[in-house]
């Protein structure tokens, strides 16, 4: 057994724990209640089953220029997953798509009123 | 047929469950951003498709395609978020705006009453 069949045994386990990922969050996004329930699990395949994968994939490769394409995938989708998520939530808040009972805490549903008062104050009447 | 081979078929088979399971909840909604987190998911379960295709056959050709899926995710998704029905965003933060105000933006409601005013007033001079 040479290091060359370590690392590809190695690469095997990873890309099928990044499997076993998408698999338990295609679960949850399909039994969750509500949206922001299913972001949460929506957020497994994306960056650390993505990570998994990718990592899993650059040790079955061996090669520098891939392994350069594939940091810089990780990179992308692990900064531009969450602005995606917060713009998805935000949305989904204002829009009132919330199930408020399922919220243990609600602290935005405290702030936008007083946000709104705030700006009127500072405009005049309306 | 070595064990690694095996290791990555039975990953193929769970990201193909994995991708049936999130297009029903795409199917299903119930909602447009219940969609945009599902087709979210489901790029990130094509990067890992087009990754273990890559494992197989140890070919480093369809990198850039990971790449390139990346960014077409987020891209996708941000602007179903952004400009969903419902969410009021883009009209809200222009006339919420105290500077939009100053420098005459006006909302979209207004923009299209005038604009709707304009047109009916072109036709009634062609009669």
């Amino acid at each position: 057994m040479t290091l060359t069949d370590v690392a590809d045994i190695v690469a095997g386990i990873l890309l099928i724990a990044g499997a076993l990922l998408t698999v338990i969050a295609a679960i949850g996004l399909l039994r969750f209640p509500d949206l922001l329930t299913r972001m949460h699990s929506a957020t497994k395949p994306q960056v650390l089953g993505l990570l998994l994968v990718v990592a899993g994939l650059a040790l079955r490769l061996r090669d520098p220029s891939a392994t350069a394409i594939l940091l810089l995938v990780a990179v992308f989708q692990m900064v531009t997953a969450p602005v995606a998520s917060h713009m998805a939530g935000r949305a989904a808040y204002r829009a009132g798509q919330v199930r408020k009972d399922l919220l243990v805490a609600d602290e935005l549903g405290d702030a936008i009123p007083r946000l709104k008062e705030s700006l009127r104050d500072s405009r005049g009447a309306p | 047929m070595t064990v690694l081979t095996v290791l990555l078929v039975i990953t193929g088979v769970l990201l193909g469950v994995a991708a049936l399971l999130v297009l029903l909840r795409m199917t299903l909604g119930p909602t447009m951003l219940d969609r945009a987190i599902a087709f979210d998911v489901l790029i990130a379960i094509s990067i890992c498709a087009i990754a273990v295709e890559a494992a197989i056959d140890r070919n480093a050709e369809t990198m850039p395609l990971l790449l390139v899926a990346t960014l077409l995710g987020f891209v996708g998704s941000v602007s179903i978020a952004r400009f969903s029905p419902g969410s009021d965003d883009v009209e809200a933060e222009e006339s919420d705006n105290p500077e939009n105000r100053a420098r005459g933006v006006r909302p979209q409601r207004e923009r299209e009453r005038s604009l709707r005013e304009r047109s009916l007033r072109a036709r009634r001079m062609n009669r």
